[in-house]
């Protein structure tokens, strides 16, 4: 009895561990170098344009929405913001577009990026909870780390790096500040960008317990507390601090409900952003900036998808299309007929490793059969009637290739058949 | 009964295990002076962002050292009863055999446990010695997986070891390292969080697992 | 006539209730140890095809056979450590492959090379022993192993082959089984040892209802030792006989040949030995019988005298030397 619940329990091992690695060793052998499809809206023709790895090697195309093809060069020219060193080199600055004229400076001015993917997701991510809240103004060209760290909980702690300390003088000023503005502890969530090496700091924003936001800054070494005021029906899942020197935007606020929002710097106020089929928690977003337009792309593996507004924000046109990376391989194919199912270790959006099973389905029906008719002629070369090994085939049954790997790696002992 | 049994496994590993507890002493010193020499060199506020922020694991120090004493104690507990076959010593004991091998294992991964809680409890000291206790838990949390390739090492060790047939053995220890290989995909702290239970459940797994190849040893033909 | 017996034992996994069947063979006596007809393969060759016999209950026997014969292998599938390709095997009513632990505890079992764990000590290694067996004799292994001389904390490992085979019998004699089955117990030991091993044989014999299954390299000793003997021949051929009729019908005479080639083994003739000085034939049979059986069908040949044998001739006599 023992022998079969010993036996039983090293085939569900094999399996489980076949299941993660044969799939991971598929991806080894047949991976290949496609990458996202790059999507840009032209300025010059006022259409999306975009450029795709559509086979191996460097069989790029550079194509816009209606299907003209271009060579890379004038694709270049499509997108002088992107590219305006290039048009710079090739003497097209400044570059004229209708009534407007630009030049290198005026361009540079206006570029920014944006970024928001869901690794930046506090859930997605593993986070020691503590935070160096760094001077505002350092008075000197540098930020720099303090030598003390934050952790927002029932009050404000501060702790000393150096002598790894609690320091009660900084806590109570901190904590006295934010309470005094109206801030109920415990601190929910601190959001903020942990860097030197950016253009300037804007500090945390703070969650409370109610739900209400707070920006926190360290200002000459004293706490500096603002209400943020939220819209009502906005509740806050997510922010992400992105400090740029244009000054214009300090990040993105993502609602509970999903709604994404760009908050201004000066007066936090929330600009929202109409991203149809946006999915925070599988899609990457960029927002790119230039002299005329805000565009917004964002994707997940399959489609990618682009917002193109003027530059208060409102939508002008959108575009979206299935990328050549999401375009089933054959192997893929082959490969759902093999196995039943994989289980994936790697969750690409996450940095928690993860044991997701993904099911093919019916087409697996075929790999089903093959791997019992197989498992059928390995127990008639053992001797062991059908019958007699009932659990066997229902493990193949279920499990594929791999119940059949796992019953030729640890057959039936003999007069122990189940 | 229990005691005779605890006896002869504890003449086996005694000195593996004396062994096995200095060089565990001895990483976790080796760690407390790396930690140490890191702050005497380097900014305090420096170390806490690449170990927050950019995620950098400083006691990676320890990380295959339970797996290496999990095969290490299994070695010497059932390398002895494979030699010259003395395992039918065992078997011919008036014990259920499958009782007799679980109450070895148990022995065993207790006496590696009492190990690994050493790790734990030193790793949690040396972190919290020089950063906050969230970093100390991290840590912790961080180790769990590695302390788990040590509980896989010794049952997949002592899995190839009982096994009587070869092809068999083969089996046993690339599932053992496909397991260990699992347990190795983490680049920054706690990445494992999510799955660790699960993990843990497969882990489990080898216990029930053990009395196939004593099963197979005393039943082959 | 034992009727079996039902005991219970505590097991720190909790109390085992368990209850012995008597097994009886066809001529009502009980045997300790039953062979029905097993065939084992070892790789393509088979070393025994319908290979049967008993050992009865309460008698002593003695399993001789050149080397290479599978002596070992056929103590290893009656403890249950080999799964025949046919037939079954009974030890002390119970299957050998399915012996309860109640069972095992019955049987004293020394596996070849007076196999033990080296790495315990002379005092250890009894500790370990002791509470397995609830009929412990403390007092039999410490007077065996103080003989050697040695302190108690010597270790297994650093003793002599026949140091170490004193310390193993003594254990089997403190466990006190029902059954003795002893795989080659004088490789290693001296003379002086195995007089001393066989005295205390005897004693364990005089309790009464024990049996005894051996075997041995020193066919000598089993002269005062065994009531039956079974030789066990390459290919599984295999003899059973008491041991005093073994050494009352089987004889050896001398013969002389005139130019005829020397006889064969046939019906009557066991074996015939021409090497070394006197060419000797050996027969289940009286002088007459093998006289009128030569007349027949070896007329070339002329018996001479009767030679006497020691248990070690007979032993080669019957299996020849190489």
């Amino acid at each position: 009895m023992t022998a079969r619940l010993a036996r039983w329990s090293l085939l569900l091992l094999t399996i489980l561990l076949l299941a993660i690695w044969i799939p991971q060793a598929k991806e080894l052998l047949f991976d290949d170098r496609f990458d996202k499809t790059q999507l840009f809206f032209s300025p010059v023709i006022e259409r999306f344009v975009y450029k795709e790895l559509i086979g191996e090697g460097h069989q790029f195309v550079y194509r816009d929405q209606d299907g003209t093809d271009y060579d890379r060069e004038s694709f270049e020219t499509l997108i002088p913001f992107i590219y305006y060193k290039n048009m710079e080199l090739w003497g097209r600055l400044p570059l004229v577009l209708g009534e407007h004229r630009f030049d290198k400076a005026a361009i540079v001015a206006e570029r920014q990026v944006m970024e928001f993917k869901p690794q930046d997701l506090s859930d997605q991510a593993p986070r020691i909870q503590l935070f160096p809240l760094l001077e505002s103004n350092p008075g000197r060209a540098r930020l720099r780390f303090p030598e003390d760290i934050m952790r927002a909980g029932e009050q404000l702690d501060f702790i000393d790096s150096d002598a790894n300390r609690f320091d009660p003088e900084l806590t109570r000023t901190f904590t006295q500040a934010l309470e005094q503005a109206g801030f109920r502890f415990p601190v929910r969530a601190a959001f903020g960008r942990v860097s030197i090496l950016k253009a300037f700091d804007a500090g945390y924003f703070l969650l409370d317990s109610r739900g209400s936001l707070f920006h926190l800054r360290r200002l000459d070494g004293a706490p500096e507390v603002a209400a943020v005021p939220i819209p009502e029906g906005i509740a806050v899942r997510d922010i992400k601090v992105t400090e740029n020197k244009r000054h214009e935007l300090i990040g993105f606020l993502l609602a509970e409900d999903g709604r994404l929002f760009l908050m201004t710097e000066r007066d936090h106020d929330l600009i929202a952003l109409d991203l149809p089929g946006y999915d925070p928690d599988r899609m990457e977003l960029k927002i790119l900036f230039n002299p005329l337009y805000r565009i917004a792309v964002y994707s997940d593996r399959e489609t990618i998808h682009a917002v193109v507004m003027d530059r208060d924000y409102h939508p002008i046109d959108r575009y979206a299309r299935r990328m050549a990376m999401a375009r089933e391989r054959p192997v893929d194919r082959v490969w759902e007929m093999l196995v039943p199912f994989d289980l994936n270790l790697h969750d690409p959006d996450s940095r928690y490793l993860s044991l997701d099973a993904r099911f093919h389905g019916l087409a697996a029906a075929i790999g089903v059969a093959a791997s019992l008719l197989l498992a059928l002629e390995i127990l008639r070369l053992r001797g062991i009637r059908p019958t007699r090994a009932r659990m066997d085939l229902l493990l193949v049954l279920f499990a594929g290739l791999y119940g059949l790997l796992a019953l030729i790696l640890i057959p039936p002992e003999r007069g122990d058949e189940t | 009964m229990l005691g005779a049994i605890i006896l002869k496994e504890w003449l086996k590993i005694r000195w593996v295990w004396g062994a096995a507890l200095l060089v565990h002493l001895g990483m976790l010193v080796y760690l407390l002076l790396a930690m140490r020499h890191q702050f005497q060199v380097e900014h305090s506020e420096m170390i806490w962002y690449w170990a927050f922020e950019l995620r950098r694991l400083l006691y990676t120090q320890i990380q295959y050292l339970p797996a290496l004493t999990g095969a290490v104690i299994a070695a010497a507990q059932f390398g002895p009863e494979m030699l010259g076959g003395r395992f039918r010593l065992s078997l011919h004991l008036p014990v259920r055999g499958d009782l007799l091998v679980w109450s070895w294992v148990g022995f065993g991964a207790l006496m590696g446990g009492l190990l690994a809680l050493l790790d734990g409890a030193g790793l949690y000291w040396i972190i919290s010695t020089w950063f906050p206790h969230e970093a100390a838990e991290s840590a912790l949390l961080t180790a769990l997986p590695w302390l788990l390739g040590g509980w896989v090492a010794y049952f997949g060790t002592t899995l190839a070891l009982l096994e009587p047939s070869r092809a068999r053995r083969a089996v046993y220890a690339g599932l053992t390292l496909a397991f260990l290989a699992l347990l190795d995909q983490g680049h920054g702290y706690q990445e494992y969080d999510r799955i660790m239970p699960q993990l843990t459940g497969l882990a489990l797994l080898l216990l029930p697992a053990v009395i196939l190849p004593a099963h197979r040893y005393r039943h082959r033909s | 006539m034992w009727d079996g017996y039902e005991a219970e034992w505590d097991y720190p996994f909790g109390a085992i209730r368990f209850a012995i069947a008597p097994y009886v063979d066809d001529r009502g006596k009980m045997s300790a140890i039953h062979v029905d007809r097993i065939t084992h393969r070892y790789g393509q060759r088979t070393l025994y095809r319908d290979l049967s016999f008993r050992v009865p209950e309460g008698r002593v026997v003695a399993l001789l056979g050149k080397n290479g014969v599978g002596k070992t292998t056929l103590i290893r599938l009656l403890m249950g450590f080999l799964r025949p390709s046919g037939g079954s095997c009974r030890v002390l009513g119970e299957d050998a492959h399915d012996l309860s632990p109640a069972t095992r505890a019955r049987i004293g079992l020394l596996l070849e090379g007076h196999l033990t764990y080296d790495f315990m000590s002379i005092e250890q290694i009894e500790r370990f022993h002791r509470p397995f067996y609830p009929g412990w004799r403390r007092e039999l292994y410490y007077d065996l192993v103080d003989r050697l001389g040695l302190p108690y904390s010597h270790k297994i490992g650093n003793m002599s082959c026949g140091q170490r085979s004193q310390v193993v019998l003594g254990l089997i004699f403190a466990q006190n089984p029902e059954l003795m089955i002893l795989d080659d117990y004088s490789m290693g030991l001296d003379a002086g040892y195995r007089r001393l091993f066989l005295d205390y044989l005897q004693d364990y014999l005089n309790q009464g209802g024990k049996t005894v299954f051996v075997t041995s390299h020193v066919v000598q000793d089993m002269e005062s030792l065994v009531d039956e003997v079974i030789f066990l021949q390459r290919g599984g051929e295999l003899l059973q006989m008491d041991l005093a009729d073994f050494r009352r019908d089987y004889r050896c005479y001398a013969f002389e040949r005139e130019g005829t080639e020397p006889p064969r083994p046939d019906a009557l003739i066991r074996s015939v030995d021409t090497h070394g000085g006197q060419p000797r034939l050996y027969a289940f049979a009286e002088r007459d019988g093998v006289e009128k059986h030569l007349a027949e069908h070896w007329p070339g040949v002329r018996l001479g005298e009767e030679l006497a044998m020691t248990l070690e001739d007979a032993f080669i006599g019957l299996t020849g030397k190489y």
